[in-house]
Parts: structure tokens; C-alpha cells; sequence
């Protein structure tokens, strides 16, 4: 009966259907919709929100937090994840400091932090995959790892940045009047997106993801892909590094800390599937600005950081919550 | 002993929409008796015995337990009437002892407190009851299979079962294990319980069995007494009489090209194969029969680089063919349509776009052959799915639904197209029609039979010897890991299913 209606489909309903699959933010309509409710709360009651000038600040604050977050929508869609990122970003940030700092010149300086994350993602990858520890477990020790060899290397002190040319590259300048920060996040959010959505590449982590068995089958290495997706999320771990010795002028051994959560938290909001084979680009962008936007606004109500977290905390329970709630319902 | 009718179920009807699966079956069990129940895959067995444990409520008909009949449908109230069912994956916490998993849920305890000692005397008291090799105190995850099943048989004694349903019980015994189950089930005879034993395997019923009832369409073809059965009056029973004749297809009975196109001699794997000889010609199709857990799958999963393999040799094309991964072994031209197709071969997540384009990425990306780094070409990807959705009549709303929405037999359809569009050298198929509706399968067929007429080599793995003895040009039997027949010239069903049994009864 149902070949007999349309066996081509027809071209209108395709572009429906597209649309929708590319940002999948059919699913994730409630969300935007909460996103929606709450800048509008502080656009109200918080003044100044609505001006150029917090755009630009939500841009700086997220800026990280997304590099870091597109790069972990890659390892989740893979079925894996890394706690480890917060400590990467830390350890290779002030890697490059130190080098730095012993009169290494800013661009090796800058390459050898890219080439210690992705060495650090592949370690994570390498035990994840070929040895079979759980990515949880696995990264959960090089978090403990690196961000201790962090502190044990500089005596939980700060590392002063002092190269002009690395300042003008990752510092807190602005080009054409967006901060230099926004320009790397374009770029790696851009990077992210061909990957994910225009490479071959993408459709094996896709695969990889939602059906590790069936992708094996079809002749996917579907343990090159996790690794390739845990050393990417390495180097733009790295990446972050330097964008926040640049932002600070200074290495911190602890500047890292906690955003492997904002980073998870950042991609589950934008629709990723926790457990594999689902999520988008755009949605973890939109879950990222989602994250940042509520810490500028509860700031600019006078918050304290406490708060923040609290709220930042409910904001992310509720939200998924409500979305699988209206999910249920739909089906 | 006096033998009382533990058991009668008379006049069953059991509808699903529109099909009546079970049409006004009689069984009944005597205390003391075993009982066989035989049939194909979907002749009805599995739905009496859910109607039996209640988890069924019935259409027309009667259950009579102990005389009592029965008026209520759910399992609490069949396991009350003493209602026990062994199934073949067995239902034990493994980290548990033998003792706790007998008394798991029913815990003699006293002020909240575990009492330790009683459990063990109790289980100690079951197990020399029915002398089986077993010790309270032994971890279930430590002991054998068939040392599992008896924990379970014993299970359902403790929860004073008269009637025990065994489903399929020899399915993963050894050959001695088998007969130290036998000597259970005599013992359990002999205490009067009445036993419906399930199973395949004709040789094991016609020996334990006391009395044989055959369900073939959802009707019963008969029952009969142990001293009258035969291979060959079971056989024909479960078969029906009808003739193979009248083909579905027209089966193109042109010898095949005769130019080798797989020759593979002594294989064996680190599993279970044991030195297959066969070869596959081009443009053939090679069926193989034989039952769940002979070899089948082991051997198709060999050929696709996804087993060890310790000895013989494959030759592929003229050239050694040693695949050690499924790449290796699509780059050398092979393909698997795998048995479980939502595990293995779906991605439910995904649109059927990219389920079909998943293994011919590189043919729709801008920068030629780069592997991974290419970029895809949605529009040409679009347009070669669609053709591909056209061709083989996949029913769908457009080529971005996902996968997982689809029934059964379309779903085989998109894989199977992921695989054509590779253009196989060497198609297995792995019982590719289970669960597939009839429509579908004869398009299955069809397209079997073109490829092949192109030139392509299929293995065709069947459980259902009716549509294996209609598709395949010859037919290799398996059975415990090995190829133990060949039949080309007079295929049919009662040739190869004697040969299947023969196999076993040796």
C-alpha cells in the first residue's frame, strides 16, 4: 500500500525533511524555546543586557567553552566521553607559557601546546579503544593526571605570558570589532561543522556512534574514527589552552578546571545523545551561548559565582528534563 | 502409577489481527509423561506455550489444569497451578550461589534477617532429592550451562512445578550433558511431573518423548504414540505432503558457469568450524541448511574477516583470500547481509540515505578518493539514493527517514541495497528473510536471482528449507561445525531435512 503512494519521493517534502535534519532542531524545539524565555527574563529585568556590548562579553566568556565543546559533540556522537578536557586546557595553556617563558619563540611555543593535546587525546583515544578501559574511566585518570602534574609543575603558580605578537594572536583584542577570541571560536565552530556535517568522515562518526556492530560490518575502522574524534577534541583542547593564556597574560595551572562539565553540558543541551550516533554542531553552539548567556545575565543581576552554579545546575536538569517529558509525549 | 491428566487444552484459538496463529489446537499432559511438542519456526509452539503460562489470554477454547479450568490469564496464576517453563536463556543472577538463586524472592528470613543456614539445608534437601551434580554453596556464574539449567529446573521444583515446559534444553549441551539431562527428566518422570518438551531435533524427541504432538500453520497435525513415530512420518508432518513443484520463482536451472569463484578447503576457525570444503561458482547460488548453532554463522562470519581462522585455506577469484577484518574483506569484493539485522546491520539512528551511501561515501565526494577527508556531494548522494529507493521498492515517506521507523522487511531492504551498491563479488547472506514478510521475500528472491545472472556468487544461509530448496542452485548441510553434505541434484525439502537429522542422530 505505502510503495504504492510514493516510491520517489517528492522534492517539497524532502526540504521539509531536510531542514530539520541538519539542525535536528525539531527534537530540541522546547529548549531553543527555554533559551528564548530566559534571555527575554533578563533582557526585562537586567539592565544593559540587551546591548552590543554583553553580545561581545557572552562571546568571551563562551568562547572556550565552546572550542572545547565542539570538539566533545565529536567524541559523544562516537559513544564516548572525556573528563579530561578541563585538565587539558589547563596543562597545555600553560605548557606554552613555560616554553614561552625559557625563550621559545611564540609560534613553536603555540604548536608544540597544539601537539601535546592531541598526544594527549590520543593516549585517551589509544586506551579507550585498542585497550578497552571505559573512555569514562580513562579520562577521568588523565584528568586526575595532567591536572596535577599542572600544579606539581609550577607550584600551583601562575605562569606570566609576556610575548606581544602570541597577545595579538590569542589575546583579548578586537578584529573588525569582534574579540579575537570570537574568530578562533569561528573558526574551529566552522571546522567542526564541514567535519561533522560535509565529510565522509562525519557519516562515519555518525555510524560509529549508533551502531558500533553495523559500522564495523560496513568496513568503518570504527577505532580510528573514536581516536581521531578524542585527538581532535585534544587539539582544540589546546587551542583553548592558548586562548586563555592570551585572555589572562599568564598560564594558569588551574584554569580548566570544571569545563569538561560546561563543555558536556553545552552539547547534551544542544541535542547530542548522550549515549552516541545523535547531535549537531549548531545545537551545541546554541547550548554553549545557552550556558554562557545565563552566567552574564545572573551577573549583571548582581549574582554572586555561587549562584551562578546553582542556577546554571537547574537551568540544565530542567531543560533536558522537560524536552524528554514532551519527547514521551510525542510518541 | 496411576496416571491422572495433569494438563488439557482443547479447541485453542489465538488471533493476531487477522491471522489466526493457533486454529482449535488439543494438547494434553498426563502426570508422568513427556510430552513433545515439534514444528517449524512460526507453526504455533511458542504461542500455546504462552497461552499455557498465562502470558496470553485466549480467542476460543479451554485450559484445563487438574481438572480445574481456568479462568484468568496471567503468569502469577499459571505458576499457582504449578506451571514451570525452562527457557533456553536461562533466568539466574550468576553472582548469586546456587542456594540463593533457588530461594531468590521467596528468602526464608526471620526478624528481617536472612537465615543463612535454612537456605542452605533447604537447597542441600532439593539437590540430593534428585541427585544432581551440585553443591548449595557453589556461585551459578562458575558452573556450566547444563549445570545452570538443572539450578533452573530445580528452581521451578522448589516453586512445586507439575507441569515443566523445557524449551529447546539441549540446544547448547555437550553430547554427555545431553545424557545426564535425559536421566534428569526420566528421574523427574518418575516423580510424577508431566514435561512438554520442545526441541528440533527429531532423533532426541523420538527417544525421550512418550508422546509427540506435531503443530504445523497453527493446527494439529496429530499425536502420536512413541511406539508408532518415525523420522519419516514426523518429517512429513511437519512439512505437510505438499511437493516442492510449484516454485515461486522460476529457478534458472542452467548449470551455473562453472569457473570457481570461492574455493575453501579444510577451514577452521578458533570457534566453531571444523574443516569446511566447499567452492562457489560464479553466478551460483550456494545454499546452506543446518540448524541455529551448526556452523552457519561461524562460517559466513569467517569469510568476512570476523573470525580466527587456524587452518585450511580460501582461495577467492584464483588468488589467496585470508580476510582478517570486515575492511580487508570488502576491499577484496565481499559482502554480509548479517542474522541480526537491527544489531548489525542497521543504523536505526541515521536516514536511509546514509544507511544505503554508508560503504560508497567516496563515490559522492568532491575531491576524489581521499577517504575519510572527502567531502560529500549531498545533491549527487540525494539523487543516487533515491534511484536506489525506486529500484528496489523501498517503502518509505522519502529517502531522510530514519531507518529504525521501518518494518522488518524493508529495513533488509536498505541494507541489502548498502550492499549492492558495492557491486559484490561474493554476497553472504545470513538468513536474510527471518521476520520478513512474504511480499518482501519473494523481492528478495528476485534479486538473489538477478545478481547471480550478473555473475555474482551468493552464500545463502536459510532456516527456512523451503525457500533454500527453492532459491539455491546447490545446497551444502552443516551441523556441528561441519559441511556433512552436499546436495545438487535432487534438491528438496525431505532430502535435505533427512540429511539435517541423519546428521545429529550419528
Amino acid at each position: 500500500m505505502l510503495r504504492r503512494l510514493s516510491p520517489i519521493p517528492d522534492v517539497d517534502s524532502n526540504r521539509k525533511q531536510r531542514r530539520i535534519s541538519v539542525g535536528s532542531l525539531g527534537s530540541q524545539g522546547l529548549i531553543y524555546a527555554i533559551f528564548v524565555v530566559i534571555i527575554g527574563f533578563f533582557m526585562i529585568f537586567a539592565p544593559n543586557f540587551a546591548t552590543a556590548t554583553t553580545f561581545a562579553d557572552i562571546g568571551r566568556e563562551t568562547a572556550v567553552t565552546t572550542i572545547v565543546a565542539v570538539g566533545m559533540t565529536l567524541v559523544i556522537i562516537t559513544a564516548e566521553i572525556d573528563l579530561s578536557i578541563g585538565s587539558t586546557v589547563s596543562f597545555t595553556g600553560l605548557m606554552a607559557a613555560i616554553l614561552m617563558q625559557s625563550h621559545v619563540g611564540w609560534l613553536p611555543a603555540s604548536l608544540a601546546s597544539l601537539a601535546i593535546g592531541a598526544l594527549i587525546g590520543a593516549l585517551n583515544g589509544f586506551v579507550t579503544t585498542y585497550v578497552g578501559v571505559p573512555s569514562f574511566l580513562v579520562t577521568l585518570g588523565t584528568m586526575e593526571i595532567f591536572g596535577g602534574l599542572a600544579q606539581i609543575i609550577t607550584g600551583s603558580m601562575p605562569v606570566p605570558v609576556d610575548s606581544v605578537s602570541f597577545g595579538n594572536i590569542f589575546g583579548d583584542n578586537a578584529l573588525l570589532g569582534i574579540p579575537i577570541p570570537v574568530w578562533w571560536t569561528l573558526i574551529i565552530v566552522v571546522l567542526g561543522f564541514v567535519l561533522l556535517h560535509r565529510s565522509v568522515f562525519g557519516r562515519w562518526i555518525y555510524a560509529t556512534g549508533g551502531n558500533k556492530t553495523a559500522a564495523r560490518f560496513s568496513g568503518i575502522q570504527v577505532n580510528r574514527i573514536k581516536m581521531y574524534c578524542f585527538i581532535l577534541l585534544g587539539i582544540f583542547g589546546a587551542v583553548g589552552g592558548l586562548i586563555l593564556d592570551g585572555r589572562f597574560g599568564a598560564g594558569d595551572p588551574s584554569v580548566g578546571n570544571g569545563m569538561e562539565l560546561d563543555a558536556i553540558a553545552a552539547t547534551i543541551l544542544g541535542g547530542t545523545n548522550l549515549f552516541g550516533g545523535r547531535g549537531t554542531i549548531v545545537g551545541t553552539i546554541i547550548g554553549s551561548i545557552f550556558i554562557g548567556s545565563v552566567s552574564v545575565g545572573l551577573i549583571m543581576l548582581g549574582a554572586g559565582a555561587e549562584l551562578q552554579t546553582v542556577v546554571k545546575g537547574a537551568i540544565i536538569i530542567g531543560a533536558v528534563a522537560l524536552n524528554k517529558i514532551s519527547d514521551k509525549r510525542r510518541v | 502409577m496411576d496416571r491422572n491428566v495433569l494438563l488439557e487444552m482443547r479447541g485453542i484459538t489465538k488471533k493476531f489481527g487477522e491471522s489466526n496463529v493457533l486454529n482449535g489446537v488439543d494438547f494434553a499432559l498426563l502426570s508422568g509423561e513427556v510430552h513433545a511438542l515439534l514444528g517449524e519456526n512460526g507453526a504455533g509452539k511458542s504461542t500455546l506455550m504462552k497461552i499455557l503460562s498465562g502470558v496470553y489470554s485466549l480467542d476460543a477454547g479451554e485450559v484445563r489444569v487438574n481438572d480445574v479450568p481456568r479462568k484468568r490469564f496471567s503468569p502469577a496464576e499459571a505458576m499457582q497451578e504449578g506451571i514451570s517453563i525452562v527457557y533456553q536463556d536461562l533466568s539466574l543472577v550468576p553472582e548469586l550461589t546456587v542456594a540463593d538463586n533457588l530461594f531468590l524472592g521467596i528468602e526464608p528470613r526471620s526478624w528481617g534477617m536472612l537465615r543463612k543456614e535454612r537456605i542452605h539445608r533447604a537447597a542441600q534437601g532439593m539437590i540430593t532429592e534428585y541427585g544432581f551434580p551440585l553443591k548449595p554453596q557453589m556461585k551459578v556464574g562458575d558452573l556450566s550451562y547444563a549445570q545452570q539449567q538443572m539450578v533452573e529446573i530445580l528452581k521451578a521444583l522448589s516453586k512445586k512445578a507439575q507441569i515443566l515446559v523445557l524449551d529447546e534444553p539441549t540446544a547448547s549441551l555437550t553430547v554427555e550433558e545431553e545424557e545426564t539431562l535425559f536421566s534428569i527428566i526420566n528421574d523427574l518422570r518418575a516423580h510424577g511431573k508431566g514435561i512438554i518438551y520442545i526441541s528440533h531435533r527429531m532423533d532426541e524427541v523420538l527417544r525421550v518423548a512418550d508422546r509427540i504432538t506435531v503443530l504445523r500453520d497453527g493446527i494439529n497435525q496429530g499425536t502420536i504414540e512413541k511406539d508408532r513415530a518415525t523420522l519419516d512420518l514426523l518429517i512429513q508432518l511437519i512439512t505437510g505432503t505438499e511437493t516442492t513443484s510449484g516454485s515461486r520463482i522460476a529457478k534458472h536451472h542452467r548449470s551455473t558457469s562453472g569457473i570457481p569463484a570461492l574455493e575453501v578447503r579444510e577451514l577452521s576457525t578458533s570457534g566453531k568450524l571444523r574443516q569446511a570444503t566447499f567452492t562457489i561458482y560464479e553466478g551460483e547460488i550456494l545454499g546452506v541448511a543446518g540448524l541455529v548453532g551448526s556452523g552457519r554463522t561461524t562460517l559466513a562470519r569467517a569469510l568476512f574477516g570476523l573470525e580466527r581462522i587456524i587452518g585450511g585455506h580460501i582461495r577467492f577469484k584464483g588468488e589467496i583470500y585470508k580476510p582478517q577484518s570486515p575492511a580487508q574483506a570488502i576491499d577484496a569484493g565481499v559482502a554480509l547481509i548479517p542474522e541480526q539485522r537491527r544489531e548489525q546491520g542497521l543504523f536505526g539512528e541515521l536516514s536511509i540515505e546514509n544507511n544505503i551511501t554508508m560503504t560508497v561515501l567516496d563515490r559522492f565526494s568532491y575531491l576524489g578518493n581521499l577517504k575519510g577527508l572527502a567531502f560529500v556531494n549531498k545533491r549527487n548522494m540525494l539523487r543516487y539514493s533515491e534511484e536506489k529507493v525506486a529500484d528496489l521498492k523501498i517503502a518509505c515517506r522519502n529517502v531522510f527517514q530514519k531507518a529504525g521507523e521501518l518494518s522488518g522487511g524493508t529495513q533488509q531492504k536498505v541494507i541489502l541495497s548498502r550492499w549492492l551498491s558495492k557491486d559484490p563479488k561474493l554476497l553472504i547472506m545470513d538468513d536474510p528473510t527471518a521476520g520478513v514478510d512474504i511480499t518482501t521475500k519473494q523481492e528478495i528472491w528476485t534479486i538473489m536471482d538477478n545478481i547471480a545472472q550478473k555473475g555474482t556468487s551468493i552464500l545463502f544461509i536459510s532456516s527456512d528449507l523451503k525457500e533454500l530448496v527453492q532459491v539455491s542452485h546447490r545446497i551444502v548441510v552443516m551441523a556441528d561445525g561441519a559441511i556433512i553434505r552436499e546436495i545438487d541434484t535432487q534438491i528438496d525439502e525431505i532430502s535435505v531435512r533427512r540429511a539435517m537429522q541423519h546428521a545429529m542422530v550419528q
